[in-house]
């Protein structure tokens, strides 16, 4: 197998744009890639697209802004895995030489207020059970009664989310960098336990991440090419029919991941984990190793006598350095792309006033959404 | 202790209730067994998801469970018709099927985590023709 790469990366900032088309969001974020990259679109081979609201073809519409050159273009929905599914499959098209340029290209429009839970029946949603809050909030419930996690840890990572999105252009929010405990708990309540300051928000944006061959990157003299050691993704197992994520999943992502790198997560530098609510961040860490079960939630608390935590930029483990999706923002189609983008900048060096001060040299990027499913891509230097 | 009366009206799903024979008993919730390997399920099931097979039958359910998870919704979504807050959650019947449910009671805190509560089927909204919409939840035992 031919090893795989990640060439360049490129967003389009996240927030709302009612007068962009989803083909104008992807060209952008497009033409952000390519340029990170040095390749021109023309030689883009194939494209794999992601988006989980847009319907019908969405890629070409994408083609068609830059201008269609006649190359394959699959549309892949994963909800938030959308872009890491489509990772998974670039590395088959790459890795067994069949194209050495392929682009992956993820948007998305929303509304405001409730992502729809498309992935839930009819008598669900009538009786207002359906919804991804209701969900995360029960699973939070039921990690505060076994653990003993509080309502003030999970404040901390709303608390870090915005700060590092306070340095990041491309957020969502940018204007809350120094939000307090208080403050957050004392925010507007949407599902106990969950405040509005706990919850990302739905946004509109895209993001491409172009991968590529040994070969390309000579061609191209690519500079700062990192290399995808695993990319896995898994869609749902059965354990009890619930309604809360299945236990085992991720588990079985991550060791998919982690065999495919050949690492454990003792070797994983930083990490860009999906915290659409505290309870993703929390027992994202927990389930891929990064900490004892239990203790997720005292990663972003203060370390005794600093002023930051352990998943903190300056910490010991970063975790979301762009903001995550909490403050960067939603954007299901292209939430990975943000991830990864995240993560290339931070392993290169060039993530400015949010650069981790850590020498690092691996990042694992984790999306976990409705399906329910899990991915996990790990990148090294 | 006097059961309440389920009102008029046509189930969210025609498949989900037992309706009471008499007026000293309450409904229950209609699910499936498998007969090959007896995991229980709710709604009902042609297919068994733990092995499989296309071997379950219905299994009327029990009427008394125990809080599993809990929350207090406070932004309502697009599709439901009831008022807001309302709690809602997942109930632990026999044989450990989950029950996803609204529940009756205070909107101030989610009912605690293992708490008793007892099936009532309620009205929640009407269809196009008027009819109430019946829909499950489950009340808090108390004592």
């Amino acid at each position: 197998m031919e090893k795989i790469y990640i060439l360049g990366t490129g967003l389009h900032p996240f927030g709302r744009f009612p007068d962009k088309t989803y083909g104008e969001l992807g060209r952008v974020a497009t033409n952000n890639a390519l340029k990170d990259a040095g390749t021109p679109w023309q030689d883009v081979e194939m494209i794999y697209a992601t988006s989980m609201l847009e319907g019908s073809s969405w890629g070409t519409k994408v083609a068609r802004a830059c201008g269609a050159t006649g190359i394959p273009i699959i549309n892949i929905e994963a909800a938030c895995c959308s872009t890491s599914a489509a990772i998974v499959q670039a590395s088959f098209a790459i890795g067994s030489g069949m194209h050495d340029l392929v682009l992956c290209v993820g948007a998305e429009k929303q509304q405001r207020g409730f992502i729809p839970a498309q992935d839930q029946p009819h008598w669900m949603r009538y009786m207002g059970l359906g919804t991804y809050p209701s969900m995360y909030a029960q699973m939070m419930q039921r990690h505060m009664h076994e653990y003993g996690t509080t309502l003030e840890q999970m404040a901390w990572l709303s608390i870090k989310s915005h700060k590092n999105a306070s340095k990041n252009s491309f957020a969502h929010y940018q204007n809350m960098p120094n939000l307090t405990v208080d403050e957050v708990i004392g925010s507007r309540m949407v599902c106990d336990p969950y405040r509005i300051l706990m919850i990302a928000p739905t946004s509109e944006g895209a993001g491409a991440v172009l991968l590529g061959s040994e070969k390309a990157i000579k061609k191209y003299s690519v500079r700062k090419p990192i290399e995808i050691v695993a990319a896995s993704h898994r869609a749902h197992i059965y354990d009890r029919e619930t309604i809360l994520y299945p236990p085992p999943l991720l588990g079985m992502v991550a060791k998919d991941a982690y065999e495919q790198a050949g690492i454990g997560p003792e070797d994983i530098d930083m990490a860009m984990i999906q915290d659409g609510m505290p309870i993703g961040e929390i027992e994202g860490l927990e389930e891929m190793g990064f900490c004892k079960e239990g203790e997720g939630g005292t990663m972003a608390v203060p370390i005794k006598g600093k002023d930051y935590g352990r998943t903190w930029i300056q910490g010991d483990f970063p975790v979301n350095t762009d903001g995550g999706y909490m403050s960067r923002g939603n954007c299901i189609g292209a939430t990975g792309a943000a991830g990864i983008a995240e993560a290339v900048l931070q392993l290169r060096g060039e993530a400015g006033q949010r650069q981790a001060p850590k020498k690092m040299n691996t990042a694992l990027v984790h999306n976990m959404g409705a399906g329910i499913q899990a991915s996990i891509a790990i990148l090294k230097k | 202790m006097t059961t309440k009366a389920v009102p008029e009206g046509v189930p969210v799903e025609n498949y989900f209730y037992k309706m009471p024979e008499s007026g000293d008993e309450g409904p229950s919730l209609l699910g499936s067994r498998c007969t090959t390997c007896g995991e229980v399920y709710f709604p009902q099931t042609p297919q068994c998801k733990k092995c499989y097979t296309e071997t379950t039958e219905v299994m009327v359910l029990s009427r008394v469970g125990k809080v599993h998870s809990s929350t207090i919704v406070h932004l309502a979504p697009s599709v439901y018709a009831g008022e807001v807050p309302y709690a809602l959650g997942q109930v632990e019947l026999d044989n450990g099927v989950l029950i996803p449910t609204r529940l009756v009671g205070g909107v101030e805190k989610p009912v605690p985590i293992g708490t008793e509560v007892e099936l009532e089927l309620e009205a929640l909204g009407k269809d196009d023709d008027g009819n109430n919409i019946i829909v499950h939840t489950f009340r808090p035992l108390t004592g």
